[in-house]
């Protein structure tokens, strides 16, 4: 893929905070090696046994929820648009997830790599898809629907002033 | 006494590590001969308790730590041993030299190697590396108090 615009290249772990307001516990990308706002971002997470969620998920057999697999895509694919200088350290939220799949066991001590396309971003709504992969294999992906609700809320239209635009939990009146 | 070589996953690893989450530094045992080496590694990312506070805006892994990991790959050489699984094992002097910050995102591995172990007491020296560099060293003394204790002389306590 060839980045026609500002390419960012390797973002550790306290830039991607300028751009993201995700915080530990629930930060869950360690470095962006490649991101050019508007178009895609490449990054990796590791897994360590010393996360909180493997001691319960599960005792006997530690692998990576679900839903911590979900996220960890989510916050490589904030990075497609929040790298624009206008975007950065804004508030996101899900609209949609489409098609999560999940192919494979991920386990500690195994390296995340995803890659995130942005394929739609208007009015403060990205669309695109995220996929990880462990070793070159291919371990899950989603089809993402975010929101930037500080920026979609200007959006809103005028003859129906009681519509609410939300977005993972983030309400703007 | 084993002498070839095998590898350990996670769930493996705690028959032989008496050490639980959040204190347990180790992700995977790649290779250990028991009572000889132990080769592994430990996953560092954002997600892991010191982060925020160690430090807010720089994380890297507490020199401390390093030298917690470090030990318990030393330990794990021993514990693999017939009749030694789960035994506690603790320090009797650390000296650790470190060259560069381990940072979230890096993968320390570590090879550790049994200098000597005779009576409970065990000479080690363990080393990490990020990405093939040199980034942290231990000489170490560690006993395994079950042994040790048996074997002290009773006049002097």
């Amino acid at each position: 893929m060839i980045c026609e615009g500002n390419l960012l290249l390797g973002l550790d772990a306290y830039e991607i905070q300028q751009y993201q307001q995700n915080r530990y516990p629930c930060f869950f990308v360690d470095y962006i090696t490649e991101a050019c706002p508007g178009k895609y971002a490449k990054g990796y997470k590791n897994f360590t046994y010393n996360e909180w969620f493997f001691p319960a998920h599960f005792a006997d057999e530690p692998n990576v929820p679900g839903f911590v697999q979900i996220e960890t895509l989510t916050q490589v694919f904030l990075m497609t648009f929040l790298t624009f200088p206008e975007n950065k350290g804004k508030k996101t939220g899900f609209i949609s997830v489409k098609d999560a799949r999940f192919h494979k066991k991920i386990v500690p001590g195994d390296r995340l790599d995803i890659e995130a396309e942005l394929s739609f971003f208007r009015r403060g709504l990205a669309k695109g898809i995220s996929r990880g992969y462990v070793k070159g294999d291919f371990c899950c992906s989603a089809e993402l629907e975010i929101a930037i609700p500080e920026i979609m809320v200007q959006f809103r239209p005028k003859n129906n002033p009681e519509k609410i635009v939300s977005g993972g939990g983030i309400t703007t009146k | 006494m084993q002498d070839e070589a095998f590898a350990l996953n996670e769930v493996e690893l705690m028959r032989y590590q008496p050490n639980r989450y959040p204190f347990l530094l180790i992700d995977r045992v790649t290779e250990v001969v028991p009572g000889k080496y132990a080769k592994g590694y430990k996953n560092l990312t954002n997600n892991e308790w010191w982060i925020p506070i160690h430090f807010p805006g720089n994380p890297n892994m507490p020199g401390c730590l390093q030298i917690e990991a470090m030990a318990q790959m030393l330990t794990v050489a021993l514990t693999s041993l017939d009749g030694m699984e789960g035994k506690v094992v603790h320090s009797y002097k650390h000296m650790g030299t470190f060259h560069r910050e381990v940072r979230p995102g890096d993968r320390l591995d570590m090879e550790s190697e049994v200098l000597s172990f005779r009576h409970g007491l065990c000479k080690g020296a363990v080393k990490g590396y990020v990405d093939g560099e040199l980034v942290c060293e231990l000489e170490t003394v560690v006993i395994i108090p079950d042994i040790f204790k048996k074997l002290r002389p009773k006049g002097n306590k």
